[in-house]
């Protein structure tokens, strides 16, 4: 028993926050039609800002969580307008090689800036410790992870549904020559909601910080993992980012424990049936 | 209020609008009557901004608009409601209206009250998504969301296209109810639905408006009209 409540809540924590990460990446894709190459490099940058504002400007973990995604978001609006913008009426492949290139120069430029060792933060103390459920013992700051993960998809999905500007970005995502002409400003909710994609990468790598190495490779996984889990659930589909990164949590928390061998297997063997069973993603429209 | 200054306009390599000129003045119903292709959608989203004019002018109120994005020149007061009605099919009825009102003007003509009152259909389906509707009544889905845009010049693209006499009728009406109130400058194959509604014609033959007249001219003189449109 203990050991399936162990291997539940590791599925959770882990689903959890790869939710709130591809999830960015799945609404920048449903808005923008660009898949962010550099989602998983913001995700690190989020967890290097992180660092810093802990360990060199000594803010409490909590303002680092509240503001580090601010910052990052800054940045990736920048260059949504600056670079981005320039090149959506291109061929798809061409932002996926703009945004390819983003990531090769964040990735050189942590390494260069934060250096290519591992580094760790710690946990906030009110989070340090375990607790105990049904036998297992877990750590708090995990619980910490899931809540949070929770309460980001719902905001993101009351955004959605809920406010005035929500509804415009889904009218722009649907049809953008119909949303312009109706007086919406679509450049500037691109803009927005590039820098929401960011955001919500950043504040995955900022709340992942205290239980992950940082490492400048670090990104490269999680975009992999991403990209599984929007394939998984259906590419610009948000409830598919939740079920999809759910079934990758499962797959790594229940997976990992029986398997581990295996571990790194998992993603791709879902990832090949999804494909095989249902192309467009469990939760996902055919074009 | 609105002008057209021998705009060209290009859909990819083809040469589609070939120096159109036309004007519309304010409180007038005008018909711009041609084939398929002929350029008829083409002007309207030359207009618009959606597809901006390679050469020539669009001046609306005085104000050259051309090279104006089309969210631009939907805020200066021109709606477009497009030939194929483009409801956003996963936004509701409701969200339809909201997500194109214009919340910033003092005055509002068209309150979404207004809207549900003029259109008792869209009320009782405020909640459904906007393409369970059927095409008709997402025609006027379309027409109700240019409205809460509070536009002065209306662009209406061949309205009734593909829709059922009923409609069709209910849409003229409707027309003529706004005419009232608003410009109207409306795209149209259907000859008949034109010369009732609208008073002025102009006739766009590949890219170029071969003719301009009053209405009351096509219909003493139909066969004219049969000629310019079945070349």
């Amino acid at each position: 028993m203990s050991t399936f409540v162990a291997a539940l809540l590791n599925s959770l924590d882990i689903g959890m926050l790869l939710f709130v990460i591809a999830s960015g990446l799945t609404i920048v894709f449903g808005v923008l039609g660009v898949l962010n190459f550099a989602h998983g490099a913001l995700y690190m940058l989020g967890a290097y800002f992180a660092l810093t504002a802990v360990r060199w400007i000594e803010l409490p973990f909590w303002a680092a969580l509240v503001i580090v995604p601010f910052a990052v978001a800054i940045l990736a609006a920048a260059v949504e307008r600056l670079a981005l913008r320039r090149i959506y009426a291109r061929h798809p492949t061409q932002a996926l090689l703009l945004t390819f290139a983003f990531l090769l120069i964040l990735n050189d430029a942590v390494r260069m800036i934060w250096g290519p060792g591992y580094q760790i933060i710690d946990p906030p103390r009110a989070l340090t410790g375990t607790f105990v459920l049904a036998g297992a013992v877990y750590p708090l700051y995990s619980l910490f992870v899931i809540a949070s993960g929770a309460a980001v998809g719902l905001a993101v999905w009351l955004l959605f549904s809920r406010t005035l500007i929500g509804k415009r970005i889904r009218a722009a995502a649907l049809d953008r020559d119909m949303a312009l002409a109706v007086g919406i400003d679509v450049p500037r909710l691109y803009t927005l909601v590039f820098a929401f994609g960011a955001w919500l990468a950043a504040f995955g790598g900022a709340l992942a910080a205290p239980m992950r190495a940082l490492g400048p490779a670090m990104g490269d996984r999680i975009i992999i993992e991403s990209f599984i889990i929007v394939v998984i659930g259906g590419l610009g589909s948000f409830p598919g980012a939740l079920l999809g990164a759910l079934i990758l949590g499962a797959l790594h928390g229940f997976g990992g424990r029986w398997f581990p061998q295996f571990d790194i297997v998992w993603p791709y063997v879902g990832m090949a049936l999804v494909l095989l069973l249902r192309p467009h993603g469990l939760l996902g429209r055919s074009a | 209020m609105l002008r057209l200054e021998d705009v060209h306009a290009y859909y990819g390599e083809s040469h589609v609008l070939q120096g159109v000129s036309l004007e519309v003045r304010e409180g007038e119903v005008v018909c711009l009557l041609g084939r398929n292709g002929a350029g008829k959608t083409t002007t309207l989203r030359a207009i618009m901004g959606l597809t901006p004019p390679a050469r020539g002018r669009v001046v609306f109120r005085d104000r050259i608009i051309s090279g104006l994005p089309p969210n631009r020149v939907n805020a200066l007061g021109i709606g477009f409601v497009p030939e194929d009605r483009r409801v956003f099919r996963g936004l509701s009825v409701a969200e339809n209206l909201q997500v194109a009102e214009a919340r910033g003007r003092r005055q509002r003509r068209w309150p979404l009250e207004r809207i549900y009152d003029l259109f008792p259909m869209l009320a009782e389906r405020r909640d459904q998504p906007g393409d369970r509707l059927s095409g008709g009544q997402q025609q006027m889905l379309t027409i109700a969301r240019a409205l809460v845009g509070e536009p002065d010049l209306l662009l209406l693209d061949e309205p009734n296209e593909g829709l059922a006499p009923v409609v069709v009728q209910q849409i003229g009406r409707l027309v003529d109810e706004l005419a009232a109130t608003t410009t109207i400058l409306l795209t149209e194959q259907n000859i008949r639905f034109a010369l009732r509604h609208a008073k002025r014609g102009y006739v766009i033959q590949k890219g170029r408006i071969v003719h301009d007249a009053p209405t009351d001219e096509f219909r003493t003189r139909p066969e004219r009209l049969e000629r310019l449109l079945s070349v």
